[in-house]
């Protein structure tokens, strides 16, 4: 009802966006992507440089054993 | 994994002369491999050598020069602009009369030139460069030629954005945020040509930026000298790998909006334009969404020089080395949640407004640790207070002021007020003028000894020094006092505004004015002592500074190849001031 | 000027570059979509298509998507046969390229009938927005594909280097994942 008043102030206004839900919905999927990538990447080297430490120890235990 | 292990550039196993082409750097068969090759032992051509070289530490200068040179264009375009608020009308000397178009282009110049061509170029692109190998105990980058194009790249970005200014219409005159609709139509920003010249320019300079991003990464990953471990990095290194990664992960939105803009501007399509079915606020987001991570971008590296300098000068291990490291990555994470709180008053939804307060708050906690880090290492050291620390203690009191202020803007309820005033503009300036200049200062009095051979004169750093804090205050302070009166930016002439005239505003105008060209000429006496102690100053040993770093092992200046007597291997911390069993007080990282 | 044994890395450089380098393309394609989603979400009601305009062809680009993921499928057969020296992974790459090639020029004639039919750049939004995404995808999907060309001569004359075929693959799958993404999203 008061509607028509509202609309003189810039941030009042907004609520009746019709994009709103796609701005907060993007909002999100944007601030979160990076860091999900960066923390799979993360993830990825972390397990890789694990993968290797294994891989050395066991090879040093071949090593230690033929010895 | 272990069959590809072959393909560092280090892998092939001649030592450090011959870079194996990485195969990854050379997906589309630019340069071939034996071109590369001939880069090694005979001594090039002093042109091939200094424009054409894949050399780290060349690269660094070149960066590092570009830089200087740039913020002399920016230096003298705040001059004259500042020269037309305090006195309007009158014909600034070495320049002549500013029109309001003038007045926009140089404002939109200063800005983004002391952004976008000195602060990321000297704090990320040359002191990275140049400290990154050193620091971690490698002979180069690993992919030297990604390195050079680099270079290049940004070299031609800054080259089209000086050719800009000769254009008809002048240099871009739509404020370095680039809002539209004034930066997206000529008869409102009134330079046709200048605006997508200027929209290239910085596109350019991104893919350069974004091209020594990866390299950094992959360097400090995979080319740590042996026995250096995660925790055994200095933290100026870790910093410039956050804030590599931080800007790599937030510029791709922008590069979309500079296309898009671009679009609009010279094929008349209507993606921010209202009239055609576009919205302008999209732009803002773009732009902020990979704007405030940049802050961040540029400061991690500001205070990762600081600890480098502080811990040296007060002789004391890095207080809390882990928490610095945690905090700077919480910073990074923290610093994608925040960019809406520029569009406060843009028409956002309030709630959301409330949201983006409560993050930009909150991601003053983590910077505000860090400084207190910063004071907890220098409590019971014992402190030389040399030029070098001079400028890093200044860094803290100036930088603590920024971000005070900014905690003013950050809630949305007090931004309404202070949108738009010379609050901001002091704020910001407080923030960005010690991470640009006073941090930089810090370093290249550091590590001028390393870079050169030689000191500085440390009595004129000193009067630099001094000089240059007590006007920089003089700059802005008075600006913050306007601001709170609601002295609104982006005006070309206050005479036009009689509100704005009142009572001693324009006198703190012309303080502000004053003050600022007394600092722009007290840089003469730091670009006198540069060149001169380049060539004439005192000779200095490899580690005068007594610290710990590997860059301080190696002779000074480093050799091609970085260290002589082969790569070092390390066995302790960057930190290990005052150790109670050494008779010495320090203990390089390399020392058995 | 002594030698020593290098750091072994942990992930080799062409794969830790290519990363990083993809996040930052990720991030350029989520800007656009974005801002897509978002114009969309805001226009008028009844503009969007505008009237008169075509629609874009969505069941036929159904063919066109599915090339790409085959292509995409049949590079990681190419990896795996490369893996194990298997003789015939050259060829399997060149279908790779052939199949993907085969996405780029159907593209290339929708476009031509779009273009044709009326909807440009400055039409519309949604031309605006169609023209710069699909775009931009298919400047990548070129260059990719330059690069998967490089990798099969070098791959068939025994010169390829793991790290080359490694950063080409990423890349290209990068371009054959982002696809489905931007066709679910633009074309509905």
């Amino acid at each position: 009802m008061n509607s028509l008043l509202t609309i003189a102030c810039a941030v009042c206004g907004a609520g009746e966006d019709p994009a709103k839900g796609s701005y907060v919905g993007m909002t999100l999927i944007i601030s979160a992507l990076p860091l999900a990538m960066l923390g799979g990447i993360i993830w990825y080297v972390v397990r890789a440089a694990k993968k290797a430490e294994l891989a050395e120890n066991a090879q040093q235990a071949k090593t230690d054993g033929r010895a | 994994m272990s069959s590809t292990a072959t393909d560092t550039a280090h892998g092939d196993g001649h030592g450090h002369d011959a870079h194996a082409p990485s195969g990854w750097d050379d997906p589309h068969g630019h340069g071939g491999h034996g071109a590369h090759d001939a880069h090694g032992h005979a001594e090039p051509h002093w042109l091939i050598k200094y424009f054409w070289s894949t050399d780290h530490k060349i690269i660094g200068m070149q960066y590092l020069f570009t830089g200087m040179f740039m913020a002399l264009i920016g230096g003298f375009a705040v001059y004259v602009f500042r020269m037309q608020l305090a006195f309007p009308g009158m014909s600034v000397p070495f320049y002549g009369r500013v029109t309001a178009t003038d007045y926009n282009a140089l404002v939109t110049t200063h800005g983004s030139v002391m952004i976008f061509w000195v602060a990321m170029p000297v704090l990320i692109a040359a002191l990275g460069n140049y400290l990154i190998p050193l620091m971690i105990g490698c002979d180069d980058m690993v992919f030297p030629r990604l390195n050079r194009l680099s270079y290049q790249l940004f070299l031609i970005s800054a080259i089209v954005l000086i050719y800009s200014f000769f254009v008809d219409g002048g240099a871009f005159g739509g404020a370095w945020t680039a809002y539209p609709p004034l930066s997206a139509k000529a008869e409102y920003n009134l330079t046709p040509t200048g605006a997508p010249l200027w929209l290239f320019a910085v596109a350019l300079e991104f893919a350069a930026f974004l091209l020594g991003g990866i390299n950094f990464v992959t360097t400090v990953m995979n080319s740590r000298a042996k026995g250096m471990k995660m925790f055994d990095v200095p933290i100026v290194v870790w910093m410039i790998i956050i804030a590599s990664i931080l800007f790599m992960a937030s510029v791709g939105p922008l590069i979309a909006g500079a296309v898009m803009l671009m679009f609009d501007q010279t094929i008349g399509t209507g993606f921010f334009d209202p009239n055609k079915g576009g919205d302008p606020v999209l732009w803002q987001h773009l732009f902020w969404f990979f704007g405030h991570p940049e802050v961040y971008v540029v400061l991690l590296p500001a205070m990762g020089i600081v600890a480098e300098v502080i811990t040296t000068f007060s002789r004391k291990k890095l207080f809390a080395y882990k928490s610095v490291l945690y905090t700077a990555v919480g910073t990074g994470g923290l610093s994608f949640f925040v960019w809406a709180h520029h569009q406060f008053i843009a028409g956002i939804d309030p709630r959301m407004a409330n949201i983006f307060s409560v993050t930009t708050l909150l991601i003053s906690i983590p910077v505000a640790e860090m400084v207190f880090v910063y004071i907890a290492t220098l409590f019971g050291g014992s402190i030389r207070l040399t030029t070098p620390m001079l400028w890093a203690l200044a860094f803290i009191a100036e930088f603590l002021l920024g971000g005070v202020t900014g905690i003013f803007l950050g809630a949305s309820g007090a931004d309404i007020y202070f949108h738009d005033t010379y609050f901001v503009i002091a704020h910001f300036h407080y923030t960005f003028f010690p991470i640009a200049f006073i941090a930089s200062f810090a370093a290249l009095t550091y590590w001028f000894p390393k870079m050169f051979g030689r000191y500085m004169n440390d009595t004129w750093g000193k009067v630099h020094f001094w000089i240059s804090i007590i006007s920089f205050n003089c700059i802005f302070i008075p600006l913050f006092l306007l601001g709170a009166r609601g002295d609104h930016r982006r005006i070309y002439d206050y005479t036009h505004f009689p509100d704005l005239m009142k009572s001693g505003m324009q006198d703190l105008r012309i303080l502000a004015t004053l003050s600022l060209v007394v600092l722009l000429v007290t840089q003469v006496i730091f670009l006198v002592n540069f060149f001169y102690s380049m060539v004439k100053g005192k000779k200095a040993e490899q580690n005068p500074w007594k610290a710990n770093t590997l860059e301080w092992q190696c002779p000074s200046p480093p050799p091609h190849g970085n260290f002589p007597d082969g790569l070092p291997t390390v066995h302790r911390g960057p930190y290990e001031f005052s150790h109670p069993d050494r008779q010495e007080d320090y203990w390089p990282q390399n020392a058995s | 000027m002594s030698v020593q044994e290098p750091r072994k890395p942990v992930l080799p450089n062409a794969v830790l570059g290519t990363l990083f380098f993809v996040v930052a393309e990720v991030m350029l394609f989520s800007g656009m979509i974005s801002a897509f989603t978002i114009s969309k979400a805001g226009a008028l009601p009844g503009t969007w298509p505008m009237p008169g305009q075509p629609r874009l062809p969505a069941e036929a680009t159904a063919l066109n998507t599915a090339l790409l993921i085959l292509s995409g499928i049949v590079l990681i057969v190419a990896h795996r046969l490369y893996k194990s020296k298997n003789p015939v992974a050259h060829w399997v790459t060149l279908a790779s390229w052939a199949l993907g090639t085969g996405f780029v020029a159907l593209q290339g004639v929708e476009w031509w009938t779009l273009l044709n039919a009326g909807m440009t750049l400055k039409s519309s939004p949604l031309g605006g927005f169609f023209y710069l995404i699909v775009g931009g995808h298919a400047l990548h999907a070129v260059i990719a594909l330059v690069a998967l060309f490089m990798a099969w001569v070098k791959m068939a004359r025994g010169t390829l280097s793991p790290g080359f075929f490694f950063g080409t693959q990423t890349f290209w799958y990068f371009v054959v994942l982002m696809w489905p993404v931007i066709y679910a999203r633009v074309y509905f």
